[in-house]
């Protein structure tokens, strides 16, 4: 076991190492947070408080989060296996599963820091811009809270680590950076989209009940996302507003991605490779 | 060479992010635990709250706020506290399902305690000798059905303490209950949708009013003067009842009518020598028909002129006591008709403390430049009916001054500053007239007041055409073409529909940071701006799933409307309707992004206009058509005055006996 610990304290430092050496992920986070901050202040719920900025960057983050998950991601197994040190690493006797945690930690950690320093940034100048609009009456914040803010930050961190595993496993599945590149699209595009697509056409259909529905969501990522974040941030506004989403079968549908996505990794990659 | 603390990282790597994660975890759970539902605040001093509940006229007659119970609500999405004079006004604004929509649900409700106030009922009014003291809501108890009142009606006064409040009960009646008690009983309160319903009788009243006088204009003539007769002397020898007949040309002013008797014309000039006023009226049921009036003088006010303590005396001062053609001082009845006034530097008709007044096809003309005139028909403490009149080149064509009950109704102002001008006048109806190149405004109301109506006018090339104010008012059927702002919606809890604003800079634009205003079934078209918002916060243009039409808004259509929200202070959708372009941009995943959820928490954001239900189709095509002719060729556009009646002239012979 302590053999196992090692290795995966070195692998984590070699991803961490491969990060910090990596250039472009600092674009990266520029842009991001950049993209964040623009949103908020272009959304113009910025200039009131924390919760309409909620609510304008909800959607633009469902796309953005899986897209950075696979910026950050796509190369991360192929790119062993296309140099080698995937079977040097075999020749060391890593265990599957240690290799694609620390590969996992290693990526997800870049992209939590990534998302959370975005909306932190935001967040700030949230605080130091949001003003009402005239002097002339009292003011209070309504609900409106760093609370509200803080817990935006975790869901949205929370997905970012699920899309993050979905693309660890899909790296693990392509056995080219070419190939690695599309799978890692198409399969977060399909995780993201797919879901919601499949909940609106049963509802079209019929076969998906109203009795179903938050189960539904809960198992979708995108929709378990943003379900909760409706039921925790955006409804808390409003009195008795709920039902927007089961929130802890939602946030156990949301780790069921990220620990299905990882088992799945490290099955195909003992099948394969190590 | 690697970086030390890179080396510390990878050697402790396990350990840091143990920490962590652990951390970060307990973090991130901590945030859900918390109760994100704002800690209630505490209370604010009330004249720093939006307050609502009295037209201004009426809490001026307030001399101490302690008289009247109120309350504070600090909403869950709304950044503004707002005040409500009367426990009632909050009461029925919490059940209002549109506002639980604008502001969310109520985080903090605090009311007026009068525990340890002394507080005694003088004929219903509340006297304290201490100050009453905040205390919330829900832990106060009432006292409902005592014989406490406001200027509103009968109040309900809370207490802190049970026993203060039997005690209050037992020595002036009604019954103690909770909050929750109190918020179950419905509550009437007179807004705009009755004002609606009360247009038609105010104009059944005015056409009362006007009927009424006919016998004044019947009254057997007494007298008939030919040019160059002494007025005055035929005046003093008429009895009560009677009229005198002037024969056409030029008689000598100023008169003085100090009994209740009718002048009529037809053709007779009243020449005043250029001070002072040309008629002055101090007697009831006085009929001035006929008549052209010159040589008024041209002071706007009277330095030794006396008025009371009253709390508008300085307003009094300032507008109360210029010269006039015809100027009624405690004269209540007066009928003015068919009189023209072909230049003053002063006021065309003044009526102070002269309610029940009608004024019917008068003509006032100004000055070249309206700073050196007056009010056409200036009103103080004079309820009036003004229909079928012209007004032009002067400083206000009507100027309000406590003047409830008004109509005005079928008139035609043009170059004015005002056309028609409201301050501290509630109740008044403002009808079917016609406003062209008014400088500052054609129909402005100030100083807050209640329940104005104003229907079916036509306001063009004006700074600010219908400018509002106050609350629960009804502004409706109305035109308002080629001005920079055309209608503001200022008045809150008011209702705001059919209006067709078009070739504005500003269709229409907010005014006060209260969204408790329905604006709906109005079109919007050729505006520079459709809408605009001062501050405040995002208000909902639609009710009961309708919209306004907008040209520009677009989308798939069910049910007469269209499914995407249209937002008109928006720098995309608001230009819509000028720029194809615009159209690739709202077009945009960002755009859609951005504007999928901006209907939630709407009191929360500021600065804008949504209407969730644009309709497909104009609301008023008919009057969409006329707006457009009036754009091309102004008010000529519109239909001859076919209402316009001269008074009847009565038979010249002397009638058979006195009535």
């Amino acid at each position: 076991m302590t053999g196992a610990l090692a290795q995966f304290k070195a692998l984590v430092g070699r991803e961490l190492r491969t990060v910090a050496r990596t250039r472009v992920y600092a674009l990266l986070a520029v842009g991001l947070a950049g993209l964040v901050v623009a949103l908020v202040a272009g959304g113009g719920g910025g200039q009131t408080g924390y919760l309409p900025a909620v609510v304008d960057l909800l959607l633009p983050l469902e796309l953005v989060v899986p897209l950075a998950a696979v910026a950050v991601g796509y190369r991360s197994v192929v790119d062993d296996l296309e140099r080698g040190e995937l079977a040097v690493l075999e020749t060391y006797d890593v265990s599957p599963w240690v290799y694609v945690l620390a590969v996992y930690v290693g990526r997800a950690a870049l992209l939590a820091a990534v998302l959370t320093a975005s909306l932190l940034v935001s967040g700030l100048v949230i605080a130091l811009a949001s003003a009402p609009d005239t002097t002339v009456y009292a003011t209070h914040s309504g609900v409106d809270s760093p609370i509200l803010w803080g817990r935006f930050l975790v869901l949205t961190v929370l997905f970012g680590l699920v899309m993050e595993a979905l693309v660890v496993l899909l790296s693990v599945a392509a056995r080219s950076v070419r190939a690695a590149v599309v799978l890692a699209t198409g399969g977060v595009l399909l995780a993201a989209a797919g879901g919601d697509a499949l909940i609106v056409v049963g509802l079209a259909d019929g076969w998906l009940a109203e009795s179903n529905l938050l189960s539904a969501l809960a198992a979708t990522p995108n929709s378990a996302y943003r379900g909760v974040v409706f039921e925790t941030v955006i409804g808390v506004a409003a009195a008795g507003e709920s039902g927007y989403a089961a929130p802890l079968p939602s946030v156990l549908g949301l780790f069921g991605w990220l620990v299905g996505s990882l088992a799945a990794a490290t099955l195909l990659l003992s099948r394969r490779h190590l | 060479m690697p970086f030390p603390g890179r080396r510390l990282v990878a050697d402790h790597t396990l350990a840091v992010l143990a920490v962590g994660l652990v951390g970060c975890g307990l973090l991130a759970g901590g945030l859900f635990v918390v109760d994100a539902g704002a800690a209630a605040p505490d209370p604010v001093a009330f004249e720093d709250t939006r307050s609502v509940g009295f037209a201004s006229e009426v809490s001026q007659e307030i001399d101490d706020d302690r008289q009247i119970p109120r309350a504070q609500v600090f909403y869950s999405q709304y950044q503004y506290v707002i005040g409500y004079y009367g426990i009632e006004t909050a009461i029925a604004a919490i059940d209002d399902p549109t506002r639980q929509q604008q502001f969310g649900y109520p985080v903090a409700t605090y009311v007026t305690a009068y525990d340890d106030t002394g507080i005694e009922l003088d004929d219903g009014t509340i006297r304290t000798d201490g100050y009453p003291q905040w205390v919330d809501a829900d832990e106060a108890v009432f006292v409902a059905g005592s014989g406490a009142s406001t200027p509103a009606g009968p109040a309900v006064v809370p207490f802190a303490d049970r026993a203060a409040a039997d005690a209050f009960a037992a020595d002036y009646g009604g019954t103690v209950v909770g909050w929750d008690a109190l918020a179950d009983r419905p509550v009437e309160t007179d807004d705009a949708a009755v004002v609606r319903e009360g247009v038609d009788d105010k104009r059944a009243a005015a056409d009362a009013r006007v009927d009424a006088d006919r016998p004044l204009l019947d009254r057997p003539v007494q007298a008939e003067l030919s040019p160059g007769d002494s007025v005055d002397a035929a005046i003093a020898a008429a009895p009560n009842g009677s009229a005198i007949r002037l024969a056409p040309g030029r008689y000598e002013g100023p008169i003085d009518v100090d009994h209740s008797i009718t002048l009529r014309g037809p053709g007779a000039t009243i020449e005043g020598n250029g001070t002072g006023s040309v008629v002055e009226v101090s007697a009831a049921d006085v009929g001035i028909v006929g008549l052209t009036v010159t040589g008024v003088g041209n002071q706007t006010r009277d330095e030794d002129a006396v008025t009371g303590d009253e709390w508008d005396a300085n307003i009094e001062l300032g507008y109360g006591h210029g010269d006039a053609a015809i100027a009624a001082v405690g004269a209540p009845g007066i009928h003015v008709a068919d009189v023209t006034v072909p230049s003053t530097p002063a006021n065309g008709v003044l009526l102070r403390d002269s309610p029940e007044a009608v004024v019917r096809n008068l003509s006032v003309t100004g000055t070249p430049v309206w700073n050196d005139g007056f009010m056409g028909v200036m009103a103080m403490r004079s309820s009036v009916v003004v229909e079928d009149s012209t007004f032009q080149a002067g400083r206000d064509g009507i100027y309000l001054h406590r003047s409830p009950e008004t109509v005005i109704r079928n008139n035609t102002f043009r170059d004015n500053r005002y056309g028609v001008h409201l301050m501290h006048t509630s109740d008044a109806v403002i009808a079917d007239s016609r406003f062209a190149n008014q400088e500052f405004g054609g129909i402005t109301i100030m100083t807050d007041p209640a329940r104005n109506a104003i229907v079916g006018n036509v306001v063009t090339n004006t700074s600010n055409g219908i400018a509002t104010s106050g609350s629960y008012s009804y502004i409706a059927d109305n035109i308002a073409v080629d001005s920079r702002v055309g209608i503001t919606t200022t008045a809150v809890g008011s209702l705001y529909e059919h209006n067709v604003v078009r070739n504005n800079t500003y269709g229409m634009r907010t005014g006060s940071v209260l969204a408790t205003s329905r604006v709906w079934k109005n079109d919007y078209v050729d505006n520079e701006y459709h809408a605009g918002a001062s501050a405040g916060p995002l208000r909902v243009w639609a009710h009961d799933g309708h919209g306004n039409y907008w040209q520009g808004a677009y989308g798939s259509a069910t049910d007469g409307h269209y499914d995407r929200a249209y937002v008109p202070t928006d720098s995309v959708d608001g230009q819509l309707h000028r720029s194809a372009a615009r159209r690739t941009v709202a077009e945009s995943p960002v755009k859609q992004g951005l504007r999928a959820l901006r209907g939630a928490a709407p009191g929360l954001r500021s600065g804008s206009v949504i209407d969730p239900y644009p309709q497909t189709e104009p609301q008023n095509p008919d009057r969409l058509r006329l707006s457009e002719r009036v754009v091309d060729d102004g008010l000529d556009a519109l239909p001859t005055n076919t209402t316009m009646t001269p008074t009847a002239d009565p038979p010249a012979s002397r009638s058979e006996g006195q009535p």
